[in-house]
């Protein structure tokens, strides 16, 4: 038998019963919860390190253009998935972009940065994004859908793209 | 890819599980995915979709099945990567000696054991993307230009990657898998 043989004989293995009950009683109650009407919740914010202070001074003198997209893009924040960027552009092409699920129920934006860093350092060193030139460092962005973009660069990067600095890691 | 969707109803993703959760969890152990760990991220496969449902791909075959692959792994490369951070690694690392294998505690047919103790080993040589790309193309039979889209990647990328993949895979397989598949095969 070679291998083609043997991979078109492979067969589905049934998922146990028991694990079927859970999955079933899982889905009715997340169905449950995605059909009942949000509740209005006042948002909490993490910002890390200086971003807080930096963020008043910049809107109290009323230049922050970057700092007001952040704020802008928080009533919209979507923390379901992320993405990884292999520049300093928005171009969704294949090659620039790769869209990942944040696992479990990232509570922020920053969670749903902070699970995508090693993500996409990943996609950087398989060389699915950027040149092989080895992996940068990252930084977060609230991107204008509300999701959590991962570009290379620094704090000053989103600004440059005119988006709201989530965090950074080096 | 030319797809029906992208989009389905609450009650597509209670029909796709009744149809395709059972090769959402051989996915996963195809993967060298410990069981109880497989049923799980099996289950939040679903609650993903239930949840991205507006975003959910269908292909005019294969259905939302391939959409809930190519989200397994993702979901997989995660949680490998908390377990990269916490040092307890499982499908890269070989597996310990007395751990019991994958499908040894869990797998009722002889058949789907002795099958995926050839398979998991053998994959697991192949670079992660690879053994994605091979579970999509090779044991589901999805065309590589849609395997690409799906996992956003160029087609070449693909077709060259499973090219490579293939080549090594006969080559192991004659050299290990035959002789295990030969040895464990119940038939």
């Amino acid at each position: 038998m070679t291998f083609d043989d043997f991979a078109t004989e492979f067969r589905d293995v049934p998922l146990p019963a028991a694990a079927q009950e859970r999955h079933r009683t899982l889905l009715r109650e997340a169905a449950r919860q995605d059909a009942a009407p949000a509740a209005p919740t006042r948002r909490r914010r993490r910002l890390p390190g200086l971003l807080p202070g930096l963020a008043v001074a910049v809107l109290l003198i009323g230049g922050g253009t970057a700092t007001a997209t952040y704020f802008l893009s928080a009533s919209a924040e979507r923390t379901d998935t992320a993405f990884c960027f292999g520049s300093l552009s928005l171009d969704e092409s294949v090659g620039n972009r790769v869209e990942f699920a944040v696992e479990g129920t990232a509570r922020s934006l920053g969670d749903a940065a902070a699970a995508g860093f090693d993500i996409c350092a990943r996609y950087w060193a398989d060389g699915t994004l950027g040149s092989r030139t080895g992996v940068p460092d990252f930084v977060a962005c609230v991107l204008p859908s509300g999701h959590a973009g991962i570009f290379p660069g620094d704090l000053g990067t989103c600004s440059a793209l005119d988006l709201g600095t989530l965090e950074s890691a080096e | 890819m030319d797809r029906v969707g992208p989009g389905v109803t609450r009650d597509e993703i209670e029909a796709a599980y009744e149809r395709c959760s059972g090769a959402v969890y051989t996915h996963l152990l195809q993967r060298g995915v410990p069981d109880s760990d497989a049923q799980d991220l099996t289950g939040e496969v679903f609650v993903i979709a239930l949840r991205r449902r507006d975003t959910v791909q269908v292909h005019p075959t294969a259905g939302p099945l391939p959409w809930l692959l190519v989200t397994a792994n993702n979901l997989l490369r995660e949680r490998r990567r908390k377990l990269w951070r916490s040092g307890k690694a499982y499908g890269r690392l070989p597996s310990p000696p007395d751990e019991p294998d994958i499908a040894e505690a869990v797998v009722a047919r002889e058949q789907d054991r002795w099958q995926l103790a050839v398979l998991v080993p053998l994959l697991r040589r192949l670079p992660e993307l690879d053994q994605e790309i091979v579970q999509l193309c090779v044991l589901r039979g999805l065309a590589p230009g849609d395997v690409a889209d799906l996992m956003g990647l160029p087609a070449g990328t693909v077709r060259s990657r499973l090219s490579r993949a293939l080549t090594k895979l006969r080559t192991w397989y004659a050299a290990d898998g035959r002789t295990a598949s030969t040895e464990q095969d119940p038939r």
